[in-house]
């Protein structure tokens, strides 16, 4: 899947979960959790929503490696991209 | 027998409670742990259930007043020969009028709250603190086993795993899950387990998934996934925010590696999560890279010590590390 299509999953995604967040304002490289205020539990809704939406599922294990949102996004990417 | 529904007290030193809405009319039939009422707290919108059954005769208290806590709101008729499970006081003790209509809500703010409950805390119990760095590398590769098999709304969560992990052990340590009161400790048989949720504006709440024991893995996290929505929405019942046994504090995934939690009087254990990070293991002569979490333990000294605490921890450890026991 292309990365823009995901990026604009996600921006639905942060609206519903963190909808004080300014997603646009998100700099991609750098950590997302220093940037904006969202706890686990919302990173989790967020992995749990992507995996509703685009059907892929983030192993807990590799969460940790997934630190800003352009890491996250080519993950999603190149998973989606596998299931094809 | 005529009983007095009274102001509940919701934890954390609070003092009274404004009454946002009544849910029963005089006339009614009332069963044990039907919502009767909505308070308005400090910090949310409470569902107070009564404790017992009965019919009611008369509400006492205006939606919209601030009534002290255990001070009356309703008049309930019950049978004499009912159980008391908590709250509530008998009818002989007098309403005090000038008391309950504090003309508007005056409510200490949270972290005042907070701040008390603590400090009681620290003067009274005698704390113990444990820590033990635990493995969890089997615990994700079977969660990402099963995850990756499960619907996205079933996903499990490693919080819920672990604290289902600390439910379980607890079954063989009634010395950490319970009450002391008035030089007493009582055990409990049921696990409330406590968890300590940040809200919004960074205020924390310790609402507990009651009667976890009964539950299955699946069960619990569901539970726990509610009971996070829930605080945050400010829809929590009564007996979740006074009834915990046991409480868990997770740090979370920002930064710090242990975290020691101060006992939620009456409880007599807090169980603390670390973030869970990777780190240099050291196995069979070989270092490799692995999951870890610190997991803590701040106990009262009273109930039980430090090499019970240690047999605790060590039986969390072996439930994290044999997941399908979970």
């Amino acid at each position: 899947m292309e990365k823009d299509k995901v990026k604009e999953v996600l921006k639905d995604i942060f609206h519903q979960v963190a909808p004080e967040v300014a997603f646009d304002g998100i700099n991609m490289s750098l950590p997302l959790r220093d940037q904006v205020e969202i706890d686990s539990f919302d990173f989790y809704n967020i992995i749990v929503m992507l995996q509703k939406k685009i059907n892929v599922v983030v192993p807990d294990s590799k969460l940790s490696e997934l630190k800003n949102l352009s890491q996250l996004i080519d993950f999603i990417s190149a998973k989606a991209g596998e299931l094809k | 027998m005529k009983y007095e529904f009274t102001m509940p007290s919701l934890g954390a030193e609070m003092d009274e409670g404004k009454l946002m809405q009544w849910k029963i009319h005089p006339g009614d039939t009332v069963t044990k742990g039907q919502v009767v009422a909505q308070v308005e707290t400090t910090k949310a919108v409470v569902d107070i259930e009564s404790f017992r059954s009965g019919k009611v005769l008369e509400l006492l208290a205006k939606e919209g007043e601030v009534v002290a806590v255990n001070h009356p709101l309703a008049i309930f008729e019950i049978d004499e020969d009912q159980e008391i499970v908590t709250g509530g006081i008998k009818m002989d003790s007098p309403a005090k009028e000038a008391e309950k209509n504090t003309p508007e809500f005056q409510g200490v703010n949270l972290r005042e709250a907070i701040g008390k409950a603590m400090a009681r805390s620290k003067k009274e119990i005698p704390h113990y603190y444990l820590k033990r760095r635990v493995s969890l590398d089997l615990l994700m590769s079977w969660l990402d086993k099963k995850n990756a098999l499960l619907s996205a709304e079933d996903r499990l969560l490693i919080p819920a795993v672990l604290q289902r992990a600390i439910c379980l052990a607890l079954a063989k340590y009634p010395e950490m899950n319970g009450h002391y009161r008035d030089g007493k400790y009582v055990p409990s048989s049921d696990v409330n387990m406590g968890t300590a949720i940040a809200l919004k504006d960074g205020a924390v709440m310790v609402p507990a998934i009651m009667q976890s024991q009964k539950m299955s893995h699946s069960e619990f996290n569901r539970a726990y996934q509610d009971l996070v929505v829930r605080t945050r929405q400010g829809s929590l019942k009564n007996s979740e925010l006074i009834e915990g046994t046991v409480t868990v504090t997770n740090i979370g995934d920002l930064g710090s590696d242990e975290v020691y939690g101060i006992i939620f009087p009456p409880q007599v254990a807090i169980i603390g999560f670390g973030r869970i990070r990777k780190e240099a293991i050291v196995a069979d002569e070989q270092t490799r890279p692995g999951f870890v979490i610190d997991l803590t333990l701040s106990a009262d000294h009273r109930v039980s010590d430090g090499l019970l605490g240690a047999r605790f921890l060590n039986e969390i450890d072996k439930k994290v590390n044999d997941p399908e026991s979970l």
